[in-house]
């Protein structure tokens, strides 16, 4: 249990990021984090050596899978975000970026945060998701698509291009 | 606004561990709470796996079974090792191939068991269930009382069944109605031929003075009523056998007092006529009487039983000495044979069972039948032990898991099936936020 603790002291902050990229949410976000942790314990022998691979993994498929399941909307988070920042133009901006991810399905934001957050290759990014690459690629493109449309300001100088 | 997407990510999340925390004990305790309700099920659902295979073989249809022996004759060649007690009884089919032995249960039914343990019932009226019930060493032909004025051998290799003329339970003599001319006699279990294709049974003839002593009936139903050796003093007579050459063996015992203290072996011709008797030496005056004698399938030994020690000794035909003696403490339970080694059923806990000679158990009945006897044909115990997957892993065990398997078997399966619907609907109702 000490290297499953020690791993998680390690890896911990890591995982929170990117479980509140795919959630929009602190307390969503912990949640998920929680039952990752619990599914890493839970294989920590079979896991061996890449917990890490793994984990992230595990992150990502139930993100997509929690919103499968669901049988409401998730409540709308609303008031302060206390983890964006109080006043100011970044956290305008932040917060616009929230809102637009949070408008993309589960699977387009489990894409983004692997590509452009993980920084992983799209065949690395379809064997986490365990889809095709041609998916990944399909997927990308329509999120930024997406975002791009959603918050035009943000993003408009981005393209896919230049992540590949 | 040309920020890289990643540095907009990057920024957007850079606070968050400050308030996502992840608690790496809690983690740990539910994870291992999860190994272990998973290894649960694992272990629980292979035990319903194999418990619903092991039933879905013992319950596939006849068709299934293992082929009959072919119309040539060929007979049985093994024995279950252990006999449960089917959750759904049938009938006797009419081909259901060589059967490895009987079971009497306590409610007087028979018990047709198949060399892999199946199970069928005997088809018999009720209150017939104490007369002779006979099958042949080869495990292909039975002889019984099928109605109270229907005695019927069957052939379980062809399906053939034949009518015995003349025979019936005897219940019409003295009521003034006509009656057969022949009854059986309730009491010891009748006696194949060698070669399968005559029956002798303890029997008389109805009508008074008849020397008859018992019955012989032919594959073809024909009866012959088989008139006793002539014995001096007060006899008792009865049918023990047949020697390997065709001739009926008779058991000869003395009534004086109550106790059996003089015992002949009589071999007659199948029309009556004497070839030997051979006198057999008891060491004392024991056993109380009626005993009876059960002949070896070479015709070469007897075995006594009915004495109040259950001790059975062994006799030798050929001159009457004492060869052997083992433990028969089911007096009214034919003894089976294995070559020329008696195999007598025993009963303890509940169940009845037939040891080797080296008092391991051979063939297990299920305490459920609450059976008072089960004799096995002697090429069945010839044979190899069918032991099946089952056999292998229960073994002789008597314990009640041992004989409900199969029903902790689906309750473990009705449970995760239940179980795993649960989970599922509280899944489905329990929102994610």
């Amino acid at each position: 249990m000490e290297d499953f603790e020690a791993w998680v002291h390690a890896r911990g902050g890591a995982l929170a990021r990117t479980a509140y990229l795919l959630t929009g949410d602190v307390h969503l976000a912990e949640d998920l984090v929680q039952d990752t942790l619990a599914r890493v314990a839970q294989h920590w022998r079979k896991v061996g050596e890449e917990p890490d691979a793994y984990a992230r993994r595990v992150l990502h498929n139930l993100a997509i899978d929690r919103w499968r399941r669901r049988s409401v909307r998730p409540r709308e988070v609303g008031g302060a975000h206390p983890e964006i920042g109080a006043t100011g133009p970044d956290v305008e901006r932040r917060l616009l970026l929230r809102d637009a991810l949070l408008r993309l399905t589960p699977k387009q934001r489990a894409v983004l945060s692997l590509r452009f957050y993980e920084d992983l290759t799209e065949v690395q990014t379809a064997a986490v998701l365990g889809c095709s690459p041609n998916t990944v690629k399909s997927q990308t493109r329509t999120a930024l698509e997406r975002l791009r449309v959603l918050a035009p300001d943000l993003l408009a100088e981005l393209t896919e291009e230049a992540r590949s | 606004m040309t920020q890289d997407l990643h540095e907009q990510l990057d920024d957007l999340v850079v606070a968050v561990p400050t308030y996502v925390v992840p608690d790496a004990r809690a983690a740990w305790t539910t994870g291992a709470r999860r190994r272990t309700r998973h290894r649960i099920a694992v272990g629980a659902t292979a035990i319903a796996v194999l418990a619903v295979l092991a039933s879905a073989v013992s319950w596939l249809p006849h068709t299934l079974d293992p082929a009959p022996a072919d119309p040539d004759g060929a007979g049985v060649d093994g024995y279950p090792t252990r006999v449960d007690d089917p959750w759904l009884h049938r009938d006797l089919p009419s081909q259901a191939g060589a059967l490895a032995g009987l079971v009497r249960g306590g409610n007087g039914t028979v018990g047709a068991v198949s060399p892999r343990g199946r199970v069928w019932d005997v088809p018999q009226d009720t209150g017939l269930h104490d007369f002779p019930v006979a099958l042949s060493a080869d495990g292909t032909k039975l002889g019984y009382l099928e109605a109270d004025d229907r005695f019927v051998l069957r052939d379980l290799v062809t399906g053939e069944t034949t009518v015995a003329q003349g025979v019936d339970d005897g219940s019409l003599a003295g009521s003034g109605s006509v009656g057969a001319p022949y009854a059986v006699r309730p009491g010891p279990w009748g006696y194949w031929s060698p070669d399968a294709t005559h029956l002798f049974v303890d029997g008389g003839a109805v009508a008074e003075g008849d020397a008859t002593g018992a019955l012989l009936i032919d594959a073809d139903g024909a009866t012959t009523g088989v008139s006793g050796p002539a014995m001096r003093g007060d006899r008792r007579l009865s049918p023990a056998g047949w020697t390997s050459d065709g001739n009926l063996v008779w058991l000869a015992m003395n009534s004086d007092g109550g106790t059996a203290a003089r015992a002949t072996v009589v071999v007659t011709t199948t029309s009556g006529q004497e070839v030997r008797r051979v006198p057999l030496q008891l060491h004392a005056a024991k056993g109380s009487s009626p005993m009876y004698g059960y002949v070896s399938p070479a015709g070469t030994r007897i075995v006594l039983v009915g004495t109040p020690d259950v001790s059975a000794p062994v006799f030798s035909l050929a001159d009457g000495r004492q060869v052997g003696e083992v433990v028969a403490e089911l007096l009214q339970c034919p003894v089976s044979w294995a070559g020329e080694s008696p195999r007598p059923a025993f009963q303890g806990s509940n169940v009845v069972a037939v040891r080797d000679g080296g008092g391991r158990p051979l063939i297990t009945v299920d305490p459920a039948f609450g059976a008072t006897c089960a004799t096995w044909a002697s090429d069945a115990l010839s044979g190899d032990a069918r032991r099946g997957v089952v056999g292998r892993v229960l073994g002789s065990s008597n314990a009640w898991a041992a004989w409900h398997w199969q029903e902790i078997g689906l309750g473990l399966l009705v449970l995760g099936v239940a179980l795993l619907v649960l989970r599922r609907r509280r899944r489905r109702l329990v929102p994610t936020s």
